[in-house]
């Protein structure tokens, strides 16, 4: 095509300059299409000499070549490599990256990997604006798909961490991903994580596993868990969790364990919670809950571990909870609990046989 | 045989094929019919001025740009490759695979770049458009905020408070 291309040029070359010396030029055009081109550079005197150059004197080193000497050099021109051609001519009006349109910006940023590309976000207003949208965040993922494959079903462990302290765009975009992958388990736990739990998580509800425990996550609860309808296990123990227990974790109909102990939560346990109905266990204890006991877990049939202990929790043992027929562990020591127990914990009940040995006692003038 | 006239009125004829590979060409040859007739603007487009001054080697002080002319040169390299196939979703191309002919291609001034990443763009030529793209990348990784306002030439226009607050915000990456 480097041929071709200077057979364009020439063309238009021809149309646009004057030839001076027309038969010069036709000797020159002769004698070029015997000999190679390279070599007519060569050969020029001796053409220009051999079609009588008396009349007309030959310039040397001219402003302005004659054709002759441009269509020597043409080809010599071609065989150069491009980055010396253009080198040649693009010095002074150079595009700036910033002329380039936003989504151009964002094409190739989307290379560069998402644990990178957050901080060319400070390199000036335009770029900010170019890297902070969803968007932008989808694709960036997207041309990185090991950080969003998930491993079996789990997703990486160096996706998470990245997740917890990504911007807002990101874990919504990553949340969309794991759900695409089918990924159902975030597991990671013991690994100095910080960050927030995001609530970017409610866009994931294929998550069955949210295992975040021992970290060092802060912040509040996300009311949007209460969106992972298929979550059966939610360990966020060990972590530094402040504010309340979401009312919405009760729609959690499939959850099986509730291990939110260890934390700096606080508030009443939500009566949502009595929805659970296949919670098996839940822990709770080491918090700074207050209020009372909620009645409703006493429709909680599937408990077999009950952990409070070490709160703030006042008030009586609700009567309900007498029906908790599987429970085998519960702990509610370290309270503010009234020892009496309502007269439905007869000495057949097992619950009954539990708080007893925490030192509750049947107080039956209450509740006659 | 393609005419297509750059913006600088300079005219390429240039086979359909390597035309082609520009998608606004093609969708321009199919709506218009025989493309012999006329020759195709492109106002958007620098070509190459090979003759001014009447010399083949245009003068720096004429700051003509060989963007159209680069463009047809990456064409023209890449007209026997294979019909690109659609991009799978899950097998996107990292800025590391670039081919070692597109590199050197590739290996010219920012502005040049930049030019020909618009150009491609406004001709969409995906593969050209992706290659720059990559190569601008290429560039960009690893460097700091700084090295990269160096790099291209950017004055930051934050705030020290602004600035401040989004590098708390994304601070997590600083350390990585």
């Amino acid at each position: 095509m480097a041929t071709h291309l200077s057979g364009s040029s020439i063309r238009s070359s021809s149309g646009s300059h004057q030839a001076p010396h027309p038969p010069l030029a036709a000797a020159v055009l002769r004698a070029a299409s015997a000999v190679p081109l390279v070599d007519s550079v060569r050969q020029n005197k001796s053409v220009i000499c051999a079609s009588g150059a008396a009349e007309w004197p030959v310039p040397e080193a001219p402003e302005a070549p004659p054709p002759n000497q441009i269509r020597a050099r043409l080809p010599l021109f071609s065989s150069l490599p491009l980055k010396m051609k253009l080198r040649r001519v693009s010095a002074p009006q150079m595009a700036h990256i910033l002329e380039l349109p936003v989504e151009l910006l964002q094409r190739i940023f989307r290379y560069v990997h998402p644990a990178q590309v957050v901080k060319y976000r400070r390199v000036c207003l335009r770029i900010f604006s170019a890297l902070s949208t969803g968007a932008f965040a989808r694709e960036n993922l997207q041309m990185h798909p090991k950080l969003t494959a998930a491993g079996a079903d789990k997703v990486s462990a160096r996706a998470v961490k990245l997740l917890l302290r990504w911007p807002i765009e990101y874990q919504a975009a990553f949340a969309a991903f794991a759900q695409q992958a089918a990924a159902t388990k975030m597991c990671c736990g013991w690994r100095r994580l910080d960050g927030a739990v995001p609530s970017a998580l409610g866009d994931w509800p294929a998550l069955t596993h949210l295992e975040l425990q021992e970290n060092k996550l802060r912040g509040e609860l996300p009311i949007a868990l209460g969106l992972l309808a298929g979550l059966r296990v939610l360990h966020l123990n060990g972590n530094s969790l402040s504010g309340a227990i979401p009312h919405e974790l009760g729609r959690l109909e499939k959850l099986e364990q509730l291990h939110l102990n260890d934390n700096c939560l606080s508030g009443s346990i939500p009566d949502s919670l009595g929805q659970l109905c296949q919670l098996q266990s839940l822990y709770l204890n080491n918090n700074c809950l207050s209020g009372q006991l909620p009645p409703t877990l006493g429709k909680l049939n599937n408990l077999r571990a009950l952990y409070l202990e070490n709160n703030q929790i006042e008030g009586f043992i609700p009567l309900e909870w007498a029906n908790m027929a599987r429970l085998q562990i519960a702990y509610l020591g370290r309270n503010r609990l009234n020892p009496c127990l309502p007269s439905g914990f007869g000495r057949s009940t097992h619950i009954g046989e539990i708080l007893r040995h925490q030192g509750f006692r049947c107080a039956l003038q209450v509740y006659s | 045989m393609v005419r297509i006239t750059s913006s600088d009125s300079q005219e390429f004829s240039v086979s359909q094929d390597i035309a082609c590979q520009s998608q606004l060409i093609k969708n321009m040859i199919e709506d218009v019919g025989d493309a012999d007739e006329q020759p195709i603007p492109l106002p958007n487009v620098a070509g190459a001025i090979l003759q001014k001054g009447g010399s083949c080697f245009p003068s720096i002080s004429n700051a003509p740009k060989l963007t159209l002319f680069a463009v047809i040169e990456y064409a023209t390299m890449h007209k026997d490759d294979p019909p690109s196939a659609p991009e799978t979703d899950a097998k996107p191309s990292t800025s590391e695979d670039i081919e070692d002919r597109d590199k050197q291609f590739l290996n010219v001034d920012q502005g040049t770049l930049f030019e020909i990443i618009l150009a491609a763009n406004y001709l969409d030529m995906k593969s050209l458009l992706d290659v720059g793209c990559k190569t601008v990348a290429n560039m960009i990784k690893g460097k700091t905020v700084e090295e990269v306002r160096a790099l291209f030439n950017i004055v930051n226009d934050f705030t020290p408070e602004e600035e401040e607050q989004i590098r708390k915000e994304n601070e997590w990456c600083e350390d990585r």
